[in-house]
């Protein structure tokens, strides 16, 4: 679909302003009597706080607040903000007398400056007695293994399994068919356990919060986050204080990729601007945000899986052991997406999952872009590509036929969701066979594949494939409502809790109420993200902001354009049916005369049957409507130092009805640069002691710009009827592919197939050896 | 680290060498030198260091510019890296100085960064000095008790340590000609295509029979591997000597397991990058 609007490269609302340096950060404010927040981390893995005394901290001059365990409420809660009740373990507490990571929380200071802070921190004495911590994921439920929430008041507010004296923090298994009797049909099966690493978001922005009273007492934060009402709902749990006597502003944000999906340090800043009657500022260093904030989870995964002779998938069976570290933020979920999300691709009947979460002594997981589907993806990709070769079938024919089409449906729909128990659902939009053709075509695959088995020489080129799918929205669950109010001149304000977080969602919304109601983007004057101000809305998670807060735009504006023709009826003496909108005005089909939304508005509003045009719409996610893409991969591997290059990547992305092509073309770019990075160069490197060696840009390398390989993006539309205009998501999709693609692409070339990540060129080499 | 104010300093300027020289001989072990800052400032943030005095040297007049003389190349102290990249005197006569500055961080520290910064700061991973090693480069160093010259083979005398003096610094950095014919190339090896510190850097200078090769990033300094030198007198093809030099390599350095490389492969890349960096000023295609 192509709209006056709508398929437009619409510049973002925000980016004059951003690119100028105006002050639209959380931390582009100073307030007068601003105090400088710090926190004191834990050394040890695993330890108890015996004792703490911060006699001497509160007594250095300039400290005004320095908080503990014994001096906070104990409210036990998840910081996963995600939707009530949360599907998290509400085991963590803003304090505690345990600490269970190496930069696990221990106290906080406020004080005149960052520098007293910080020294107030040196003078908090923690007597520990340490406890013996577990790492290995694969060992964290053994008989034996060192209890990390010992405490009695975790729990689950939703009925799930959780057994926490086993460090067992999620489980799920299901059945789809009988994958017993459907691998029993396959003439090809693979079998083998896969292992992803730590990585972290690397958002350029660090978690920021400044805290502040109103006159009339109400506490406000101002805070980097994807999630402003889950971070009110959240903090006022905490701190035990009504909702209402909470105001969360979100700012512009410097990317979140799920690390945002959280209340992260809202909680502490709250706290001591209670304490204090100060406003109070709160930055995680780049350290701290490597530490102490969120990573993407490790996992285990076994992947067995069977085809026929001529290529069909016979059975899928996935065992999934994944670590959320210290604490349960999003562990159940993630988890479950391996399947809910990432399984409704392929065409198979038999389908068997069991996933289970484990605790460790290691730094949190929780959401990062690709949220399970990213994860499960990798065994999923890699296990495609070597059944095909074993069948025989050229990759690009063999995920053709094995993944799913337009009006198909899929056991998995029903059998789970993000959350719980999925929901039925007939695909009402997929263009995956035209992403496969047309990405394989603009890739020059089959050329490729004829020329490059026969190569010696030190450098060998190889190519790779997969789809990649992402259910978006957590069906039955998300919700997001915008109110619109129509201005003098004909331009409207839109008021919304979504969150751009530097993706464009502002713009997108914008495009999708110009083009409803026939007026050039400008004319959309977009507010987000004030809880006092905006409706309330998810957030910006799960892919869900343009399927679920778009389409409330799309029903905001059906209900003011009923208003406006109303008014333009009574000014121009036609019967409604007979008008239409048209260039910001309303024109009649019979008669050809008009009138204009300035005229309609002033009417409204000073003259005759006065009222404000006005509208407020919800819209709650029935279904997960799934994203596509086919992307191929092709890597220069050299065989002398290990590196791997990437002279070509094209990407066929359908997201339905592309809004705004150069934002959807930047968050496709921005994912493959993500997930290669990830799968080439980024990890934690952590000592035997569980510390976190590589805590910097420096160390912890991540791909820039200059890094970006050349990528080709193309979008196949498909029209989505639950969405704006037929639109999909498009955030998250894309990261899912460039793990396992890049395995099949240097397994092309090099004859080694990793299982494991990443592909640093040391571990390339050895694997070269050992061949 | 937003927001973190350095730690408090006096800032000085001086204009004169003298002028720097009375400074630095009153306050000795108080004062830091700053050129372009760009490893000074960070470790300062990071409270590494907290000098009292901070002495910028790029008002002296007597450390700008780049001139030749017959000697060679003199390249003063205030000379940034990206005056070295657009020297176009240096990119033919000193290739290897040339093709190190201009992987140097990144453009923009390049244009604040200089040549003597990088060495006085003396990092292992200096991408600057395995150039200078086998260029046989001299250090001028001016002193409460005079000047002096440091063979830059003798400067470096460990893990961000130097032959100078609390109250020395240097004034410029002397290239001497080299042999007409000579060949010099610097290759780095890095994480990522664009900015990164060297996980190994090779440079390699090829004059006659005469080859010198020295390398960053294996050892507590910058070091020449004088074994690959000899390897050119013996017998055997060229491809043979390059091969036998390769060998030499994990005999003369002493890499380190790090968060960004593991020694085994550090060594292994040093050998790689001799090789490829010999073939290349050699003319042996392979």
């Amino acid at each position: 679909m192509k709209g006056k609007v709508v398929g437009k490269n619409v510049t973002k609302t925000d980016a004059l302003a951003l690119a100028t340096g105006k002050p639209m950060y959380a931390d582009d404010i100073k307030l007068d009597g601003m105090l400088q927040a710090k926190i004191l981390y834990s050394p040890h893995a695993h330890a108890r706080i015996k004792n703490i005394d911060t006699r001497k901290a509160e007594a250095m001059p300039g400290v005004h607040a320095v908080l503990c365990h014994k001096n906070v409420p104990r409210v036990p809660h998840t910081t996963a903000g995600q939707g009530w009740p949360e599907p998290s373990p509400y085991d963590a507490v803003m304090f505690d007398n345990k600490v269970r990571y190496v930069g696990d929380r221990v106290a906080a200071v406020a004080a005149e400056t960052e520098e007293i802070a910080e020294g107030a921190l040196k003078l908090i004495k923690v007597e520990y007695e340490q406890l013996p911590a577990i790492f290995d994921l694969e060992h964290a439920m053994d008989d034996g293994a060192p209890v990390i929430h010992d405490e009695p008041d975790s729990k689950y507010v939703i009925p799930v399994f959780f057994d926490p004296k086993r460090n067992h923090c999620a489980h799920i298994d299901l059945e789809a068919g009988n994958f017993d009797e459907g691998i029993k049909e396959s003439d090809f099966v693979v079998d083998h356990k896969f292992k992803n690493h730590y990585g972290q978001h690397c958002a350029l922005e660090p978690h920021t919060c400044i805290s502040y009273f109103e006159p009339n007492g109400r506490l406000v934060l101002r805070t980097g986050t994807q999630v402003p009402f889950h971070v009110r709902r959240i903090v006022a749990q905490c701190l035990e204080v009504p909702e209402r006597m909470i105001r969360v502003i979100k700012p512009r944000i410097g990317g979140g990729f799920g690390s945002k999906q959280e209340m992260l340090i809202e909680d502490v800043c709250a706290m001591l601007s209670m304490r204090t009657g100060r406003p109070v500022r709160l930055v995680l260093s780049r350290e701290d945000v490597f530490v102490s904030s969120r990573t993407r989870h490790q996992m285990v995964i076994w992947l067995k899986a069977g085809a026929r002779k001529d290529g069909r998938l016979t059975g899928i069976n996935m065992r999934v052991i994944s670590n959320a570290g210290a604490y349960g933020s999003h562990a159940m979920t993630v988890m479950s997406n391996c399947c809910a999300k990432a399984l409704p691709m392929y065409k198979c009947d038999h389908i068997k999952f069991v996933g289970d979460t484990v605790y460790t002594n290691l730094p949190q997981a929780g959401a990062y872009r690709g949220y399970g589907v990213f994860e499960a993806t990798y065994p999923m990709g890699v296990a495609m590509d070597e059944l095909a070769e074993k069948v025989g079938m050229d990759p690009v024919e063999f995920w053709k036929i094995n993944t799913v089409r337009e009006g198909d449906t899929h056991p998995i729909f029903e059998k789970l969701g993000e959350v719980g128990k999925g929901v039925a659902m007939k695909i009402e939009s997929c263009a995956l066979p035209g992403c496969i053709e047309q990405a394989a075509e603009a890739f020059g695959w089959k050329e490729k594949r004829a020329s490059y088995p026969k190569q010696d020489g030190k450098i060998r080129r190889g190519i790779g494939m997969v789809c990649t799918v992402q259910g978006a929205t957590v069906a039955m669950i998300d919700m997001g409502a915008v109110f619109a109010k129509m201005n003098d001149d004909g331009s409207f304000n839109l008021l919304m809790g979504a969150t751009d977080l530097g993706t464009g969602a502002d713009t997108i919304m914008a495009q999708i109420l110009a083009e409803a109601l026939e007026i050039p983007v400008e004319d959309v004057l977009v507010y987000p993200a004030d809880t006092d101000l905006t409706p309330f809305d998810k957030g910006a998670y799960a892919s869900g902001t343009t399927p679920v807060t778009g389409m409330a735009v799309v029903k905001v504006a059906e209900m003011l354009k009923e208003q406006i023709i109303g008014v333009a009826s009574e000014i121009l003496g036609e019967p409604k049916e007979d008008l239409f909108l048209k260039d910001k005005g309303v024109e009649s089909k019979k008669t050809t005369r008009r009138v204009e939304y300035g005229q309609i508005a002033k009417r409204s509003m000073y003259a005759k049957n006065q009222f404000q045009i006005a509208a407020i719409a919800s819209n709650a996610s029935k279904a997960p409507p799934q994203s596509y893409t086919a992307q191929f991969v092709e890597v220069e591997v050299d065989t002398e130092t290990g590196e791997v290059r990437i002279p070509k990547y094209v990407v066929a992305a359908d997201c339905g009805t592309v809004i705004n092509p150069k934002l959807a073309a930047g968050q496709v770019e921005g994912a493959v640069l993500n997930g290669v990075s990830y799968a080439l160069t980024e990890e934690f490197i952590f000592d035997k002691n569980g510390r976190v060696l590589n805590p910097s840009f420096g160390h912890y390398k991540i791909f820039t710009t200059q890094d970006v390989p050349k990528i080709e993006t193309i979008f196949v539309q498909s029209y989505e009827p639950s969405g704006p205009f037929g639109a999909k998501s498009i955030g998250e999709v894309c990261i899912n592919g460039p793990l396992p693609a890049l395995s099949n692409a240097i397994y092309n070339a090099i004859g080694v197939r990793f299982y494991e990540s990443p592909f640093t060129p040391d571990r390339i080499l050895k694997a070269l050896r050992e061949k | 680290m937003t927001g973190v104010p350095l730690p408090e300093f006096d800032y000085m300027r001086p204009l004169t060498v003298d002028e720097l020289s009375a400074i630095l001989a009153k306050h000795k072990g108080e004062a830091r030198l700053m050129a372009g800052g760009t490893d000074l400032i960070p470790l300062m943030r990071e409270s590494v260091l907290r000098p009292k005095y901070v002495v910028d040297v790029k008002g002296v007049k007597e450390l700008h510019g780049i001139t030749t003389h017959d000697g060679g190349v003199t390249i003063g102290a205030a000379v940034t890296v990206n005056e070295i990249v657009e020297s176009e005197i240096i990119r033919k006569k000193f290739t290897a100085l040339w093709s190190a500055a201009k992987e140097l961080s990144d453009q923009t520290l390049r244009s604040r960064a200089t040549l003597a910064g990088n060495i006085c700061n003396a990092s292992p991973a200096a991408d600057s000095c395995p150039s200078l090693l086998v260029l046989g480069a001299e250090v001028e160093v001016v002193g409460a008790h005079g000047k002096r010259k440091i063979p830059i083979a003798e400067f470096f005398k460990g893990v961000k340590r130097t032959a100078l003096a609390q109250d020395e610094f240097v004034k410029a950095v002397h290239i001497p000609n080299q042999p007409a014919g000579a060949k010099s190339l610097y290759s780095k090896w890095k994480r990522s295509w664009g900015e990164d510190v060297a996980l190994v850097g090779v440079a390699a200078l090829v004059s006659g029979k005469k080859v010198r090769v020295a390398m960053s990033s294996v050892a507590p300094t910058p070091v020449l591997v004088p074994e690959i030198g000899n390897v050119f007198y013996g017998e055997g093809t060229l491809e043979e000597k390059i091969e036998k030099a390769a060998a030499c390599v994990p005999g003369g350095i002493c890499p380190i397991n790090d968060v960004r490389c593991q020694a085994e492969y550090r060594t292994h890349m040093a050998a790689v990058l001799t090789k490829r960096v010999l073939r290349e000023l050699l003319g042996v295609k392979k």
